[in-house]
Formats: structure tokens, sequence, C-alpha cells
């Protein structure tokens, strides 16, 4: 017992260092920010979507005439009620063309006429909206160049955004590291992966990887033989990045265009 | 309410552990005073051992003098059961995770017999000069190599001591069935233990089983 009051002071001591060196750890902070951008996008197409209908007792029309979420938000934010959209106005937030057409429709519009106080809040929610998708930005930028200093391999091959989500999927480098290209080929693509185990349906041909401009800018033919030269590059990039820290990326792309040029002339 | 254990109490429907910290909860639990003094409730659908007992565990291997080393410590809820039991002895308990080590930690400050490390149970090296006097195993890792983790920390037992393994078939392989993975994982458990008893832990626990192994003569 004795021996023990001993071991338990050394433990205790010893693990408030041993947590502050994982917490540390510089890709669990990226891994945070690429799920807020997702928990973000969320958010935004909610805001947008309310936005929309609360608008639409307004000036119904603008709905269809605006289709991008962005653009309709900054169209409420600047000119709040549509007596106020007339061609001059609009013009600089969406082209000339654009603000000709919804000025007109504004003037016979069949929304109501809304009071002021009532339009305030209808505002307030779309620069809530703009603001969220302007951090959203801001994250995405941080997450790229973060993980350029963090796995610059990984980058030059997949991107920082698609690295990062990599990364987040496994739960850290080293274990995205400690993977097989196979399994990095259809991570995130579990579900289609165990049903394939499982009752034998087709095996999923990519995961996540499938945002790559590699993947899904080739044919749908080629898409899975793309996927699996891709993860194979990935792996030995994810490893690179961990264990050694050099900067290969270019003898890597070299690998990996020699073979995409192959996967391009071949038939299928 | 008997006592079937050291400060382990059955009142015919509900499990206790005699609270070694009066008063303090550790995820707000029920506490109830006794004869015996304080005892808290100890939830089958929390933890694996008491699930065990209430489905059969005929020898319960831990006593108040029991030195245990925990794999798998998580938030430490079984842990703070077995740190009540064991008061005569110690609780050290490994886990991977430095989430549930925010948890852990505190609980820890708080139990004069229990101790956590943040380490791998895959390398008993990086522990073992803490372990060097437990007389029992507790075992409760998500690990596809579970049997071979306990083989691997057997070196800290000697012949004769108890270890408990709990077998989660799904962290194991999802697709097969789990029947045939439990007797693969005795198997390969039984090059370094005897196994004395397989409780299905159903339905507090799915596809989950507790083994009772007795380290053998190596």
């Amino acid at each position: 017992m004795n021996n023990f009051k001993k071991i338990r002071e050394q433990a205790l001591n010893k693990i408030t260092g041993d947590v502050k060196q994982e917490k540390s750890r510089e890709d669990k902070l990226v891994i945070e920010a690429v799920q807020a951008i997702s928990e973000l996008d969320d958010v935004f197409n909610l805001i947008v979507e309310r936005t929309r209908n609360w608008y639409a007792y307004h000036y119904p029309e603008l709905e269809k005439l605006v289709k991008e979420p962005s653009a309709y938000l900054i169209i409420i934010k600047e000119m709040k009620s549509k007596e106020a959209m007339i061609t001059e106005n609009l013009a600089p937030f969406i082209g000339e063309k654009q603000a000709k057409k919804i000025a007109l429709k504004a003037t016979n519009s069949m929304g109501a006429d809304l009071q002021d106080k009532d339009l305030e809040r209808i505002t307030k929610m779309a620069e809530l909206g703009l603001h969220v998708k302007q951090e959203r930005d801001e994250l995405t930028k941080y997450v790229e160049t973060r993980m350029n200093e963090i796995a610059p391999n990984l980058c030059a091959l997949a991107g920082g955004m698609l690295a990062a989500r990599l990364i987040a999927r496994t739960g850290s480098l080293e274990k995205l590291a400690e993977k097989p290209a196979g399994t990095i080929q259809v991570l995130g693509a579990e579900k289609a992966l165990f049903a394939h185990l499982r009752k034998g349906t087709p095996p999923p041909k990519h995961g996540i990887i499938y945002h790559s401009p590699y993947v899904i800018q080739s044919p749908r033919k080629q898409r899975g033989k793309m996927a699996r030269a891709l993860a194979a590059k990935l792996a030995i990039a994810a490893r690179e990045d961990f264990f050694e820290g050099k900067d290969i990326s270019a003898l890597l792309k070299q690998d990996l265009n020699k073979r995409i040029e192959e996967i391009r002339k071949s038939k299928k | 309410m008997r006592r079937i254990a050291d400060n382990v109490f059955f009142d015919g429907k509900n499990l206790y552990t005699k609270n070694m910290v009066p008063g303090n909860r550790v995820h707000g639990e029920k506490l109830l005073l006794s004869k015996w003094g304080e005892l808290r409730e100890w939830d089958p659908h929390r933890s694996k051992l008491a699930a065990a007992l209430i489905n059969g565990l005929k020898k319960f291997p831990f006593d108040k003098h029991s030195k245990v080393l925990y794999l798998g410590a998580a938030q430490g809820t079984t842990a703070s059961h077995l740190s009540d039991i064991a008061e005569k002895g110690f609780v050290l308990c490994i886990d991977i995770s430095q989430k549930a080590m925010e948890e852990l930690v505190p609980l820890c400050e708080r139990r004069k017999n229990m101790a956590p490390i943040l380490a791998n149970a895959n390398r008993p090296g990086e522990y073992s000069r803490y372990a060097y006097e437990t007389n029992s195993i507790y075992q409760d890792v998500a690990q596809p190599n579970q049997s071979k983790i306990l083989l691997k920390n057997s070196s800290l037992l000697e012949p004769g001591d108890y270890s408990v393994l709990c077998i989660k078939s799904r962290s194991i392989d999802s697709a097969r069935n789990p029947e045939t993975i439990i007797t693969e994982q005795l198997e390969s458990v039984s090059d370094g233990f005897y196994v004395r008893q397989v409780v299905r832990l159903e339905p507090y626990h799915k596809d989950h089983a507790l083994v009772l192994c007795e380290k053998k003569l190596s």
C-alpha cells in the first residue's frame, strides 16, 4: 500500500504532462476546424432556407430570380425592402441585366407590404447568414494553410481540404499514416464497404477521395482506377509527412501523373 | 440486502458497492444508506462486470486486497466500483484516450487507491514499472487484437492469478458472427490462461462476453 502511494503520486504527476502533449498535437486542431466547417455549412443552409421562406411574404418572385444563396442574402441585406430595388441600387451586387429583371418584377410583385420592424428582423437573419458564410470561408483558408504546414505531401496530392477531411475521418495524421492504401481509398464509404463484406453487394470504388479532381473529373468508368492510384500515393504521402517530414511531393506527383496517363490511354 | 463479495451487495434486483468517498457520485448513480455504510448503485448497463455478476458469474475474482491492472479504463465507471471493492489494494487505470483522462484524472485524485496512466495497452513496457505489484487484470478495450493484448500483459501476473477479459465481438469484426469470434478469442487466450467461465452479457451489452481466466503455469 505504501508502494502504491508513491506510484499513484508519480502517475498523477506524469499524467498532466502526457495529456498536455496529446493536446498540443496540431492535427487535432485542424480536425476540429474541418468539423466546424461542415456544421457551418448546415447552419448556412438552414438560415438561407428560413430567409427565403420569410422574405417571400414581401417579395416572393425574388426566390426564383436569384438562385445563388449568398447573392440572395446580400440583396436582402443591402436593399431591405423591395421599394429600394431599382436598377441602379441593385446593379453593383448582381450585374446590370439581372438588376433590371429584379427591379421590374419588384414594381408589380404580389408580395405584401411589410412594416419596417418586420423587414428589420428578416434583414438581420440575412446578415447572420452572411457572417456564417464569411467565417466558413475563412476557416477553409485556415485549414488549407495549416494543412500545408502539417502535411505538405498530402496537400500537394489531395489539396488541403481533402487532406484535412481524410485526417478527420481517421482521427489523426498518425492513424492515417498507419492505414493501407486500400483503406484510404474507401474512407467515408464505410456503409457501402460493410454492405459489401456482409451481403456481397458491389464494393465501393471511392470514399471521400471522390472529391479529388483526379477522380471526379475522370470518366465514370475510370474513376475506380483513378481512386486506387491516388490512394496508393496518398498512403505514401501520409507516411512521409508523419514519420519523415521531407517534401517528396514532386516525385509522388510525377509517378501519379504517369499512372494517370496510362489509365486515360487504356480503352476502358 | 445481502453481501455477495467484499464490499459488493445485492438486494435481489440491483447491485451496490460500498462507497469509498461517501457523498460522492461518479456518474449520477443512486446512493443508499445501509448498515454497512453508504452504498453506490452498480449499473449493469454501464458496467460489464456488474452485468456478468447478474448473469451468473460463479467466482468473483476481486476482493478488498486486489491489486488490479485495469486496461481500457475510459471514464472510470467500472474502475470506480473496483476501487470501492479493493479498499486495501489498488486499481491502476490504463487508457489510450486523452479525452477519457479529462474525467478519469479528477476521479483518481478523489480516490486514494486509483492511479491514471495514459498509455497503449499493446505496449506493457511503457507502464510495467508502475504495475509490478498487480495480482489481477481487468481488460475492456475496443481493439481487434483483444486476446493478444491480454497475453502481452500476462507477464505481470503470477500463475494462479485471475484476469477478466471483456470480449467485444463487434470491435474485432463487425461482419462476422459473434459466436465464432468469441470461440476464436477463447482459443487464443488459452495459450496463457485457463478459461474458467464465459458469461454472455445480453441483454445489458449486445454481442459481448465476459471471460474469467486463470493464468497457467508457464
